[in-house]
């Protein structure tokens, strides 16, 4: 392992990485901070500036962008009340509060040390838990993953955030199905294409992407066109007081923090929940475990109320880098566009990743590390400047924001084809928000999909044609029966809970 | 979009994406002159020079074929 952390450590420390580094934490935090623009939207645009880089330099880019974002959110979240994605609103209980009783820069210091311990705890058992897994999943075939695969795809509409469990199959089969477009790698039969050669090789993951986050959040947010908020421009003249904690800060965030870590990891590295859950999760524990004045004080700008959703989401974005990394499954949304990201860059994750290209591996692991250590050094200490941004005009932001979806799906290709049709998906995926479907679900499927039908088709025909494997070989048959029981939890859940209604 | 979309192969894409902006700019609600022309030129201009420094050229359109 601390072979492994040299090795990382001397593939990251290249003056162009540590300045993609630097670069994503702040690139990061600046598109975090804007109101509705979480992580995944903020990966989501970076795309196609990525896929022009070496892989190992994308991906730190990448991580970094993926945490700088999480801090964003968290900041606006402290300072106006406007969290930029779904992990970030139990940030907004306590946080909010506490920045209205003029404790904004406690708080975001509360804020960066909670992600930098979840960052750090979540990294070290990343360490730990990854070859582990790794070496099991070589042991893995054609079958297996296809089990895999579709217990991902199950796990994910069973946890998603909204609870819309139908919803969220629905958009994972829609997912699927758009993985189909295309020409038939095997058979050379092109599929859905409707005789359209700039569809023959297929939807690209990008444009994808753009679509359903980024481009359908821009829409959304220009034709809501909000004005500035009295907080919004109150934060912009940097006004957020002290950020030092004291040492009674510290006694009292401290356990929180290390309980909030652990969990976070854990539920992250579960394919589907992710950092919401992770969020909620630790804010009902620590309000649980709080007695007396202090637990009257959460919802009210409780310091531990603060602390351990931030610890948490933190966490739990390196707890999904887990499975991404070892198994090939994304366990996210955010993970889901990383993933595609890999395709893309020509990297196939899994666990030959760690086997055949440690550098990369430990490259991407240290990086999570050094992001989390440059948010709070650099990032912390800029806030009151990079809050000046929450004064930026809706008018003006607005079509920026499309404008940088439109150029970055347009320089993939340079083909205006690609810019009609992603167009016409963002206004699609709009329609589906406005109704309530979740997106995550889709890009799953839709990343998945293709790795999914490939693994299927290679166990056919390994199998003369046969589906016998799916219940003769002991893995997949467990893998597939976790699947089912994926499928069946939400119906239990209720049952269970209209049986106790009654 | 749409029209983005249209105008990009013919009139390349500086013009077309200072046009967006400043079109963008003004259906959201932005009237003043300074800030339409300057962060919508600056910004298509600015993404000109870097993908040009990066070694990607965007066509210029007819007004590429005209200087030519």
């Amino acid at each position: 392992m601390i072979e492994g952390l040299m090795t990382g450590l001397a593939g990251l420390m290249t003056p162009v990485n540590l300045g993609l580094l630097v670069l994503g934490c702040l690139l990061g935090t600046f598109i975090g901070m804007m109101p509705g623009l979480g992580p995944v939207t903020a990966v989501s645009l970076l795309i196609p500036v990525v896929l022009q880089m070496p892989a190992a330099s994308a991906m730190v880019l990448l991580a970094a962008i993926y945490y700088g974002a999480m801090f964003g959110g968290s900041t606006a979240s402290v300072l106006i009340n406007a969290p930029g994605e779904s992990s970030s609103v139990p940030t907004t209980f306590d946080g909010y509060p506490m920045a209205r009783r003029g404790e904004a820069g406690r708080a975001l210091a509360l804020c960066a040390w909670g992600s930098f311990v979840g960052g750090t705890v979540a990294t070290i058992l990343l360490m730990a838990a990854a070859p582990t897994l790794a070496a099991f999943a070589l042991t893995f075939h054609a079958p297996e993953y296809f089990a895999l695969m579709v217990l991902g795809l199950t796990a994910v509409a069973a946890f998603t955030d909204s609870g819309g469990v139908v919803k969220a199959l629905l958009m994972t089969v829609l997912g699927l199905m758009l993985a189909t477009i295309g020409t038939d790698v095997a058979d050379g039969v092109e599929r859905y294409t409707f005789g359209i050669a700039d569809i023959a090789d297929g939807l690209s993951f990008v444009l994808l992407a753009m679509a359903a986050f980024a481009l359908s959040e821009a829409i959304l947010s220009a034709l809501k066109n909000e004005k500035i908020s009295e907080e919004a421009k109150k934060a912009a003249r940097g006004d957020v007081g002290t950020l030092k904690l004291t040492r009674d800060d510290v006694k009292e965030v401290a356990p929180t923090m290390l309980r909030a870590s652990v969990l976070g990891f854990i539920v992250g590295v579960l394919p589907g929940a992710g950092a919401t859950i992770a969020a909620f999760m630790s804010y009902a524990v620590e309000r649980n475990l709080a007695t007396g004045q202090r637990r009257e004080e959460f919802g009210k700008g409780s310091r531990r109320g603060l602390t351990a959703p931030e610890t948490a989401n933190n966490a739990a974005a390196g707890g999904a880098y887990v499975p991404l990394l070892t198994l090939g499954i994304p366990g996210s949304g955010t993970t889901a566009v990383i993933l595609g990201a890999l395709i893309a860059l020509g990297v196939q994750p899994g666990p030959r990743l760690y086997t055949d290209q440690s550098e990369m591996f430990w490259t991407v692991v240290v990086s999570m590390y050094l992001g989390n250590l440059i948010l709070l050094v650099i990032n912390l200490p800029l806030i009151p400047y990079i809050a000046r941004t929450l004064a930026i005009p809706e008018q003006i932001l607005s079509p920026l924001i499309l404008f940088f979806c439109l150029v970055g799906v347009y320089l993939v290709s340079f083909n205006s084809f690609d810019l009609w049709l992603m167009i016409g998906l963002a206004i699609v995926c709009l329609g589906l928000r406005l109704l309530d479907y979740p997106m995550a679900p889709l890009l799953l499927g839709f990343v998945l999909g293709k790795l999914m039908e490939e693994n299927l088709r290679r166990a056919l025909l390994v199998n003369d044609g046969s589906f016998a494997f799916l219940w003769e070989r002991p893995v997949t048959a467990l893998l597939l029966s976790l699947s089912f029981g994926c499928l069946l939890l939400p119906v239990v859940l209720r049952l269970v809970r209209q049986k106790k209604t009654v | 979009m749409g029209l983005f979309a249209l105008a990009i192969n013919p009139l390349g894409f500086v013009v077309t994406s200072a046009l967006f902006l400043i079109g963008g700019f003004l259906v959201l609600g932005e009237r003043r002159p300074l800030v339409l022309a300057c962060v919508g030129i600056g910004v298509a201009v600015g993404f000109w020079i870097m993908f040009t420094l990066l070694d990607v050229q965007l066509d210029w359109g007819i007004f590429g074929r005209a200087l030519s």
